[in-house]
């Protein structure tokens, strides 16, 4: 018998997620419904662990030609999907870097404003050096880290969903998070590098206008 | 790890996840949450926090853009449509604006040859097997970025 039946005139994009995966397999017009629900984040994961939109767009790519070959294999017994692609995601990471040797750290080609307003352009441009020195930071971090990093402040999930995609304990993923904050925090030290050191001095120049104004 | 080391460390882990979800949620107070944990002096979980804080701002959501979503929309669903192509070549073309001069003929001919070849092999029509569409893409999509870095 087959399950993955569907009446003619359904409607995908209203679909429940464990539809469309039970479709996936068969029907591509259920597989391009869940491309089109994460693609971006799949895509802001791979922004952030190369650093390029040129690597981003290519690894994710690579991400949905795999979900879409193997789709008949995930099992949803206790793994979101979201979590499976994750998976998927990490190991092409992994062996990107295994086959390209390529651990430098790439400079952000591209930064999107920050949530700090200042009309001066040179502060701007300080605010993203420091900005991008802190994101150089993170690459440098483990791979797990680096994920549980973007898990938690891109794709701002709990800790419990973080647990779920990295198959770690809710403990486990809150003791990772304080070492990794550790980790950085002795990396930027040991390279001299203050963070907000230009923000504070904006904020600071803005309280002494307002006083004398 | 003694027992008082023990307890600090899961104090701190504690303090650290409630100001992320805080911080997430747009609602932390990090004078507040030292002083609940008894914390206030502690220089070092001050600094954690401010890394954290800083890793928010760096981290903004970023936009694939649109014609690499459509693009590997239409390769991946064998969407069949005439402006498929167009978006094909559009973001070929995107691409190869980041590429010094000297390598954009060169990525330029490989890149469209492979697009018109994604191209018609997605759109050689109704009868062809779905998983092996999959599979061929598969194969070709590795090439593009390779055949480019390398040029």
């Amino acid at each position: 018998m087959n399950h993955n039946t569907r009446p003619p005139d359904f409607d995908y994009a209203s679909a429940d997620e464990s539809e469309l995966v039970a479709l996936a397999a068969e029907d591509k017009m259920a597989f391009g419904e869940l491309y089109q629900r994460y693609v971006k984040r799949i895509y802001n994961y791979f922004y952030y662990r190369m650093g390029s939109h040129e690597d981003a767009e290519d690894l994710t790519a690579r991400v949905f030609i795999r979900a879409m070959a193997h789709i008949e294999n995930y099992d949803d017994r206790g793994v979101p999907f979201s979590a499976w692609l994750y998976r998927i995601a990490h190991n092409l990471v992994a062996n990107w870097h295994r086959d390209n040797d390529r651990h430098k750290v790439i400079p952000l080609d591209e930064f999107l404003a920050n949530k700090i307003l200042t009309d001066a352009p040179d502060t701007l441009t300080e605010i993203k050096e420091e900005q991008e020195l802190l994101l150089a930071s993170i690459r440098r971090l483990p791979e797990e880290r680096q994920q549980l990093i973007f898990l938690k402040f891109v794709e701002r999930m709990s800790n419990q969903e973080i647990g779920e995609v990295m198959n770690r304990t809710e403990g486990a993923i809150k003791s990772l998070y304080h070492r990794t904050l550790s980790t950085l925090h002795e990396d930027l030290t040991t390279k001299g590098i203050s963070l907000g050191r230009v923000a504070e001095e904006v904020k600071r120049k803005r309280r002494v206008r307002k006083n004398n104004a | 790890m003694n027992a008082s080391n023990t307890q600090y460390e899961i104090l701190l882990q504690n303090l650290l996840a409630d100001h992320a979800d805080g911080l997430l949620k747009g609602v932390v107070s990090t004078t507040a949450l030292l002083t609940r944990y008894g914390l206030t002096g502690d220089l070092y979980v001050k600094n954690l926090i401010h890394i954290a804080e800083q890793i928010q701002l760096a981290m903004p959501e970023v936009e694939p853009s649109d014609a690499f979503v459509a693009a590997l929309y239409a390769q991946l669903v064998g969407e069949h449509d005439h402006n498929m192509f167009d978006r094909l070549v559009a973001w070929r073309i995107e691409r190869l604006r980041h590429l010094p001069p000297h390598m954009q003929l060169a990525a330029g001919l490989g890149g469209l040859t492979l697009t018109a070849g994604l191209y018609w092999i997605v759109t050689r029509g109704r009868g062809v097997n779905f998983q092996s569409v999959v599979k061929a893409a598969g194969d070709l999509l590795p090439a593009l970025p390779s055949s480019e870095r390398s040029a």
